[in-house]
């Protein structure tokens, strides 16, 4: 592995320059769990300087704006699941950052690295997609917010700008009749990749017998992780406890463009996807319709 | 039969127990030398290739030591010196002239710290000349593929490699070695195209089975195929080497074998056997990954010589990963049977991918040719076994030295017998096994011995009750999205490579055990522990047979040159062979200490006995029938040394003239997730006869974790190869190298484990052993439990999710 600088810039005002000034000689460190082994992998070049965000406590901030919740970048997973305000109100989170990888890893990794990795396989991912979040992102020049769903553009590429880094993810708590669940398959149960992983949110009727509004999300069928909009607009105003599998099945399919990798083929993805998509809105479901009432949402 | 132990079957701590959880046991890699420098390994970045040249000018003007092949003695080696050297393959040198696999190690480099070593060996140039390679041992064994070699030496011969196929086994019972027309046997130890009988006939034997399936009402013909996987051993193969000022070195190594390693590099680098010592240190696991010497350890040796320094060499996990793996195997298997379901023939074909070297593929066949003929009584057997070179990590033993391969394929057909032939699975093992009083391989054809305990039955109809077998489903009768189903299979592995004659494979150990002038006793033994509790169960036999409390009883440190010779903890022989060297040594110091006791209480030996006093934690000796005299073995000892006596002390070395085999029965209840193809045991009855339990928590550990690594190796485990790159798809457990953690065993209430009630009468305290025997039918039993729940037969492992879904697809919708 070829050597680098670490740099610990001691504010925020400090980082924004140390990343201009770095430009394409510099890159971030989070937890460093994609970007280490990337290094030593030589699937990613060691650049001159490496600047670390851990030092700017402010990024990891969790908090709630009327009924914003925002996610600092460099929140960790473990800190994510750990969380009174995600579990109570965003429970599809705290869902998702639980099942990636292991304690060790869940301690060190951030939701930022996971969302800026930009791995069709990252876990927070299709959970934020359905809870419809925003990326704050920032650099020396100023601040812009762009929707997550915009923010990939391929497998590890994304529209962030040199000098630019997200400094957090925001989206809005979930309400009454409201629900989200996130799933996965891996080769096994933990420290694992997803061969397939699957979030859905739901809005259900206030009699609880239809859903009137759908978020649905994958990871690993495609370059990026994705809206899964056909479905969406399938399952929209069908009954809450009884939709047609087997369209559903085809609609998953018609949006989803798997691979094969080292996890699994793309016919198994194909054959699963709409299996997860379904465990997803049925817990969703259920969950929506226990909302409020001491159940997780 | 002695049921009255003292120690032998408690749970006492073990003796490394607190060093190791305190994270104070050393290790090889924990050591450290004044002057030490660092190594590092330089691998080839290419499957199969000439190397043309390598230029290392730059890393040496950074300070490194650089060992390339022309520094290493041009000596050709085989890393596994436990056949015997006639049948022993060599192909290999210290560091190679031509790579025969991806990540071979082709130079090393030493230097002041790893970093730098590292940043050395960066700098070394390589020019190969690349060849064509293979990662499918069919395609290699194609006439017109490029050699992986041209020649090869077995025991002293050189001899041309054909085909790459590196040795072939041809093993014949019955009927099958006869002419089919007028019955005169033959000579199938070689594979003949073509026989010409004298009564005229001509025979193709290869093809043609002659007369030893006509009696068969059933037959069955299936094909299995079974993957490579990596051992997973805990620790990374690692070394340090220091010469000594007097000329040779000392040598902390990762090894199953201290005494084997010294002949070796005694042999490589010419050096005297006194002037060589290895030092036994704690094995992270092993798996049977160091029954060699790894392929480091002369690399690290070499290097030191070179340096005339300490050298320390630490294998990465992913370095690791290409240094060895498990024998792959695709079988093709014909079975015969009466309608009542007597078995009448067996026709085992097998070809084996072997990787790109040679380190134990003779002896491999043999074994599961053995494996083959001592699972079922087959009047007629035949076993076709050809190892392939291919471009791959050298595969070598990994628990089990095929068994779990061909276990799977004969449990897998077994089973599919008992259902063509409409018979209970169990009845039909029960009519066929081979039991009590029958012969069994403990390793090849040529090391036999006379089955004289035996707990399948017992063993069957316990695990038949804990699993409620009359009541599992209909094979695929279930409905839902989960399908439920049990399965069965049973196995054994052997327990030692002794019998009554020495055959192919060596096999005896040696211990010394002395009283010390308190009446505490030191073992020197140079037995390896793979973590099994091996050491553990040679201080307890030890405590038994002298009386002398578990906490009064040590190990002393040894190396080679403090103990006598052993071969290896290997073939699950530590406890019956290696321990059994420590109990026939301690035998004799029990008669000597009886002699000398009797000398001062003025008795004859024979009329005193041991009793072991746990208040005053002594051994004491007391006369039979009355106790009216006593001492204890401290008096003894102390009283012993007062006079002048001497210490009373044993040195030997004993070899086991059987090879009991310790059989195992897997029952397990699994649940597939028709809709996501995924395999979930949610129950396991294991069940082992190990003869008596010397550690009965150790041997627990052994069954749960073989049901692990079982669970691994049917569902999980690959450690396949990118035919286009000649790399492993995986990179170290990070990427896709995945293995069963806790959380993928049956909840703990659902994983019972129980043991036989035998006695081998030939074993320490009626002990055998066990450890291979716990994964061997894991592997069968979830997939015959998989067979029963959704009514499709997998015939390849791993099962993958992908695989199962697509073929419930298949069934669903009528295609198979
Ligand atoms: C053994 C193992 C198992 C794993 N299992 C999983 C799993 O199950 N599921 C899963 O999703 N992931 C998994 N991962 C991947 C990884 O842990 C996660 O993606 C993690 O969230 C990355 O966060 P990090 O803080 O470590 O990122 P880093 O490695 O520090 O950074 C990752 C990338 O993002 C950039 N970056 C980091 N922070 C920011 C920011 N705020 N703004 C802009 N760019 C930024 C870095 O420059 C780098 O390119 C696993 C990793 C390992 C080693």
């Amino acid at each position: 592995m070829n050597s680098f600088r670490l740099i610990n810039p001691g504010s925020i005002d400090e980082l924004y320059n140390q990343l201009s000034e770095r430009g394409s000689a510099g890159r971030i460190v989070a937890g460093g769990t994609d970007l280490l082994p990337a290094f030593k992998k030589e699937k990613t070049a060691v650049p001159e300087f490496v600047i670390n965000l851990k030092s700017i406590s402010e990024l990891a901030d969790i908090n709630e704006e009327e009924t914003k919740i925002n996610v600092g970048a460099l929140a960790t997973h473990a800190e994510i699941v750990e969380s009174f305000l995600i579990q109570g109100k965003a429970f599809v989170l705290a869902e998702a950052c639980d099942k990636i990888a292991s304690w060790q890893i869940r301690n060190l990794a951030t939701v930022g690295g996971n969302i800026a990795n930009a791995s069709p396989a990252a876990d927070s991912v299709p959970a934020l997609l359905v809870l419809d979040a925003h990326l704050h992102l920032g650099s020396k020049n100023g601040h812009r917010d762009i929707k997550l769903e915009k923010y990939f553009t391929g497998p590890g590429q994304t529209v962030l700008a040199d000098g630019e880094l997200i400094e957090k993810v925001s989206f809005s708590a979930l309400a009454k009749d409201e629900g989200a669940a996130f799933v996965k398959l891996g080769k096994r149960k933990a420290v694992t990749l997803s061969i397939v992983s699957a979030a859905a949110y739901v809005k259900l009727s206030p009699d609880h017998l239809v859903i009137e509004d759908v978020r649905l999300a994958m990871g690993s069928v495609a370059p990026t992780p994705l809206r899964i909009k056909s479905a969406e607009a399938l399952l929209k105003g069908s009954k809450a406890n009884q939709f047609d599998r087997q369209k559903l099945h085809e609609t998953v399919r018609k949006d989803i463009k798997p691979i094969k990798d080292v996890r699994s083929t793309a016919e198994y993805r194909l054959e699963v996807s709409a299996v997860l998509i379904e465990r997803a809105v049925k817990l969703a479901v259920e969950r929506a319709r226990t909302a409020g009432k001491g159940g997780h949402q | 039969m002695d049921n009255h132990f003292d120690v032998i079957g408690s749970v006492l701590p073990k003796k490394d127990g607190i060093a190791k959880v305190t994270g104070k046991e050393i290790y090889a890699s924990d050591v450290e030398l004044p002057d030490m420098m660092h190594a590092v390994v330089l691998r080839s970045t290419v499957a199969h290739a000439e190397i043309k040249s390598i230029d290392t000018s730059e890393a040496e003007a950074m300070g490194a030591i650089c060992l390339v092949p022309d520094d290493v003695p041009q000596v050709y080696y085989n890393e596994r010196i436990v056949s015997i050297p006639e049948k022993t393959y060599r192909d290999r040198l210290v560091l190679p002239r031509k790579v025969r696999h991806y990540g071979e190690a082709i130079a090393a480099v030493a230097a002041e710290t790893e970093e730098e070593a590292f940043a050395a060996m960066q700098k070394i140039k390589v020019e190969y000349k690349e060849l064509p390679f293979y990662t499918d041992p069919l395609e290699a064994n194609k006439p017109g593929a490029a050699p992986i070699y041209e020649s090869v030496f077995l025991g002293e011969n050189k001899f041309d490699v054909v085909n790459n196929v590196a040795c072939e086994r041809n093993i014949t019972v019955g009927i099958f070695n006869c002419c089919p027309t007028c019955g005169t046997r033959f000579d199938y130890s070689c594979r003949l195209d073509e026989y010409h009988c004298g009564c005229g006939i001509v025979y193709t034997p290869a093809e043609d089975d002659g007369k030893a399936f006509d009696n068969a009402e059933v037959i069955l013909e299936k094909e299995y195929d079974l993957s490579r996987v990596y051992h997973a051993q805990m620790e990374t193969k690692s070394a340090v080497c220091r010469p000594e000022p007097e000329g040779g070195f000392t040598l902390w190594t990762t090894t199953q074998s201290i005494h084997n390693v010294r002949i070796l590099l005694g042999e490589i680098f010419s050096i005297p056997l006194n002037k060589i010592n290895v030092k036994r240190v704690a094995l992270g696991g092993g798996f049977g990954s160091s029954i060699q010497m790894n392929s480091i350890t002369p690399i690290c040796t070499a290097l030191a010589l070179k340096a005339r320094r300490p050298v320390k060499l630490v294998s990465s996990r992913e370095e690791d990963m290409y240094d060895h793996h498990k024998y792959p195997a695709k079988f093709k298997f014909k079975i015969g049977a009466t309608k009542d379901g007597k078995i009448v023939a067996g026709h085992l074909t097998v070809i084996v991918g072997i990787g790109g070297h040679n380190v134990q593929a003779y002896p491999l066949l043999g074994c599961m040719a053995g494996w083959y003929a001592s699972l079922y009584k087959f009047p007629n057997l035949k076993f076709e076994g050809t190892a392939v070179y291919t471009n791959q990590a050298p595969c070598c033993a990994m628990q089990g030295y095929g068994n779990p391969q061909v276990n799977f394929a004969v449990e897998s057909t077994i089973d599919m017998l008992a259902e063509e032939l409409g018979m209970d699975p169990i009845e039909l093992r029960l009519k066929n096994y081979v039991g009590l009083g029958d012969e069994f391989w403990g390793q090849g054809p040529t090391v036999k011995s006379t089955i004289k305990s035996c707990g399948v039955e017992e063993m069957l109809e316990r695990g038949s009750k804990m699993i409620d077998w009359y009541e599992r489903p209909q094979p695929g009768s279930g409905d839902g999205n989960v399908l439920r189903g049990v399965g069965l299979a049973r196995g054994f592995h052997t327990s030692g490579t002794g019998g009554p004659k020495p055959g192919e494979v060596i096999d005896y150990s040696s211990a010394s055990v002395k009283i010390n002038e308190d009446g505490s006793v030191d073992i020197m033994t140079p037995i390896m522990d793979h973590g099994g509790g091996t050491w553990d169960a040679a201080v307890k036999i030890v405590s038994e047979l002298l009386k002398v409390p578990y906490e009064m009883v040590s190990l002393s440190p040894t190396d080679t040159r403090t103990t006598g010779y052993d071969v290896n903890t290997h073939a699950t022989r530590g406890v019956y062979c290696g321990c059994g060297a420590a109990y026939h040594v301690a035998l004799k110091v029990k008669q000597e200490l009886l002699t000398v006791a009797g000398q001062f209480l003025e008795e004859h030996p024979h009329d005193l006995d041991l009793i072991m006093d746990k208040e005053s934690g002594q051994g004491v000796i007391v006369t039979k029938g009355l106790d009216c005299k006593r001492m204890t073995v401290g008096e003894v000892a102390a009283k012993a040394r007062v006079l002048s006596m001497g210490t009373i002390a044993a040195t030997g070395s004993y070899r086991q003239k059987n090879c009991p085999p310790c059989f195992v029965t897997n029952f397990v209840e699994v649940e597939v997730d028709k809709r996501t193809g995924q395999i979930r045991v949610v129950k396991s009855v294991t069940l082992g006869d190990c003869g008596t339990t010397i550690n009965p928590d150790m041997l627990e550990g052994q069954l749960v974790g073989g049901l692990n690594r079982g669970i691994g190796y049917s569902t999980l485990e690959e450690a396949s190869y990118d035919p286009k790159t000649g790399k492993l798809n995986c990179e170290g457990f990070y990427d896709s190298y995945k293995m069963t953690t806790a959380v993928e065993m049956p909840p703990l209430n659902k994983i019972e484990t129980g043991f036989a009630s035998t006695y081998e009468p030939t074993g320490p305290f009626g002990a055998k052993g066990l450890g291979e025997a716990a994964v061997n039918s894991i592997a069968s039993a979830i997939a015959n439990a998989v067979y029963n729940a959704t009514g499709v037969r997998f015939t390849k492992l791993p099962i993958t999710p992908a695989e199962v879904v697509a073929a419930l697809k298949a069934k669903d919708e009528g295609r198979i």
